[in-house]
């Protein structure tokens, strides 16, 4: 039998927007409605979708961020919620998150050194060799040592992204989620990232969960695809499939949307 | 031959900051002609959005326009009463959807308040506005301008916005950024209303967007802008087609596609900074076709190619007429 990394089993997540007078739910939104995915070891799989489809929720989901009303989290074929002590913490350093906005995800009274000390010193990775490990990882998302002495708010966006990967790559995962890795940043610095997550995948042998409404970004980085639509998986596939030939309507009028407003760039012979 | 319907002269813009000064728009000269839509391309802080709001009369206070004349039907909305011009002859739909509306007034009396130099009573705006909101697609006006702001979806308040925008009957709407923070199906909506605004009111509309594969579908004409400055102006489907400036060249190689994966190719560097000198080329220390020391040392000057202009020393060696003007 195949051994999953990480999966979702029939997750259900609903978020009360208002409650009683004793905190009695009265009125909830139903973001995730039993959504069940399953991603192998080394897969790149992308989660495309609207605004408001449950995409983020479940990268939380899997991220641990978020506890689902009801269903499963598995990694490695375990419960996360039933993981107790070094079986715990090795899945929060093996599952790690990067988010759209690099300038809010990053402490900003800290100095991108202290930050990365942190994350080391957090997950048991700061030794007497710290220093050079700090070094390593700033050549890993290609900055120079010195932003290593910099504040968040003195670098551009694309550098705090790059910044906010080192970070993650901090604890040597094995799994990241990536929220929208992308779409707070200009197309020539977008380029770089997604060249750059093409490469770490495969120097670290990481899996990847990217999350995008942007379906080419997706496309870019994903062998496999999964398109969520009102808190529900409408389609999931290869890649070449959903985009090729979609099944569902949804994805079928997205895609055809997408097709008309960019004919022209995707007309063009390189 | 059509008449240009906007001329742009060596606009400069700059803004104070606490820091110094930033030249956002750093000399830009371009023409539009009657019947003609304009896409300003570029990335953030470019001068695209700058440039947008000084055709629009809406640059924030800080905001100087140091030199430079725009042209709107051959007359210089600088040097006349901004009133006159504003909402009149060009107006904005501005980029942030959410803040642009006051959240204690109703639709109807933001209208109203809008209308006041055309409208005779709140009964006569109402009806000047219910027509426009229903050519827009809403198909009970009335309880749109009963409604307050925050009662509409973002889809909404992008066409009560559009309508707005068209109220006084302008010659040229300047839209910023209508496309950027919508999911893709709705982007196909608002990209299908600018377009069919176009010849329902006879309006000129210019697009400010980062979005250059989108300008083809959107714009006859096409400017890219890089550091405060125009790097190539032409027609949309020939510079998505077959771009000519180096800069135009990396930014569309750096587009994913849709259908088919093709390696990305990063242009190397950050854009310069624009509150010190430039000194050349703004591109040049970017730049893969550096030609030798003119690059870094003299600014170009444009160059006409086909149906083109590119401001590149590379087209410098082949024997090319520059435009009048």
């Amino acid at each position: 039998m195949t051994q999953y990394l990480i999966e979702a089993l029939n997750v259900s997540v609903n978020y009360v927007i208002k409650r009683g007078l004793l905190g009695k739910p009265l009125y909830s939104i139903k973001a995730l409605d039993n959504v069940t995915l399953r991603i192998m070891r080394g897969e790149s799989l992308g989660i495309v979708g609207e605004s408001g489809s449950g995409k983020s929720t479940l990268a939380r989901c899997l991220a641990g961020i978020i506890k689902p009303n009801s269903g499963r989290i598995l990694y490695k074929g375990r419960d996360i919620y039933s993981l107790k002590g070094e079986d715990y913490i090795e899945y929060r350093r093996s599952v790690q998150m990067v988010f759209q906005n690099p300038h809010t995800s990053l402490n900003p009274i800290m100095k991108i050194r202290s930050i990365l000390k942190d994350v080391l010193r957090a997950s048991g990775k700061w030794s007497k060799g710290g220093e050079e490990r700090l070094i390593e990882l700033m050549k890993a998302v290609g900055l120079r040592e010195d932003i290593l002495d910099r504040y968040p708010i003195e670098l551009s966006g694309g550098q705090a992204q790059r910044v906010a990967i080192a970070r993650t790559l901090a604890t040597e995962p094995k799994v990241l989620i990536l929220d929208e890795p992308t779409s707070a940043l200009d197309v020539s610095v977008q380029a770089q990232i997604l060249e750059l997550l093409r490469e770490l995948k495969k120097e670290y042998d990481l899996t990847y969960i990217l999350i995008s409404h942007d379906i080419a970004v997706v496309r870019y980085l994903s062998n496999r695809i999964a398109v969520m639509h009102k808190g529900r998986i409408v389609e999931e596939g290869p890649s070449n499939e959903i985009i090729e030939n979609p099944r569902h309507n949804y994805t079928k009028n997205l895609i055809g949307d997408l097709m008309k407003l960019y004919e022209y760039i995707e007309e063009i012979p390189i | 031959m059509k008449d240009p319907i906007l001329i742009v002269r060596n606009l400069k813009v700059s803004y104070k900051l606490r820091g110094g000064i930033i030249r956002a728009v750093r000399g830009v000269s371009f023409k539009l002609m009657e019947g003609e839509s304009l896409c300003i391309v570029g990335e953030s802080g470019c001068g695209k959005s700058t440039l947008g709001l000084a055709i629009s009369l809406s640059l924030p206070p800080n905001a100087l326009i140091e030199e430079g004349e725009i042209l709107v039907n051959s007359v210089n909305i600088l040097k006349v009463n901004p009133a006159s011009v504003r909402g009149r002859l060009v107006s904005l739909i501005p980029q942030d959807v959410g803040a642009a509306l006051s959240p204690l007034n109703t639709v109807g009396e933001i209208f109203n308040d809008v209308l006041s130099p055309i409208r005779s009573s709140k009964e006569d705006s109402y009806r000047i506005a219910s027509s426009i909101l229903e050519s827009l697609g809403f198909s009970d006006p009335y309880r749109i301008l009963k409604s307050y702001p925050h009662e509409l979806s973002g889809g909404m308040l992008q066409r009560v916005l559009i309508a707005l925008a068209l109220s006084l009957n302008p010659k040229i709407i300047v839209a910023d950024e209508p496309t950027s923070m919508v999911d893709a199906s709705l982007r196909k909506d608002i990209v299908d209303l600018i377009r069919a605004i176009r010849s329902k009111y006879n309006v000129t509309t210019i697009i400010i967007t980062h979005d250059i594969a989108i300008s083809p579908s959107l714009c006859d004409i096409t400017v890219i802008m890089y550091a405060g400055k125009i790097v190539e102006i032409g027609p949309s489907r020939s510079i998505v087609e077959n771009p000519l400036h180096p800069y135009a060249i990396m930014l569309l190689k750096s587009i994913p596609r849709i259908k088919r994966i093709v390696r990305l190719k990063p242009i190397p560097g950050i854009p310069p900074d624009l509150s010190s000198p430039i000194k050349g080329c703004p591109f040049a220390p970017r730049c893969p076709n550096v030609i030798g020391d003119i690059c870094y040392n003299i600014e170009p000057r444009e160059y006409r190619l086909g149906d083109r202009l590119a401001y590149c020393h590379i087209y410098s060696g082949e024997l090319h007429d520059t435009v009048p003007n």
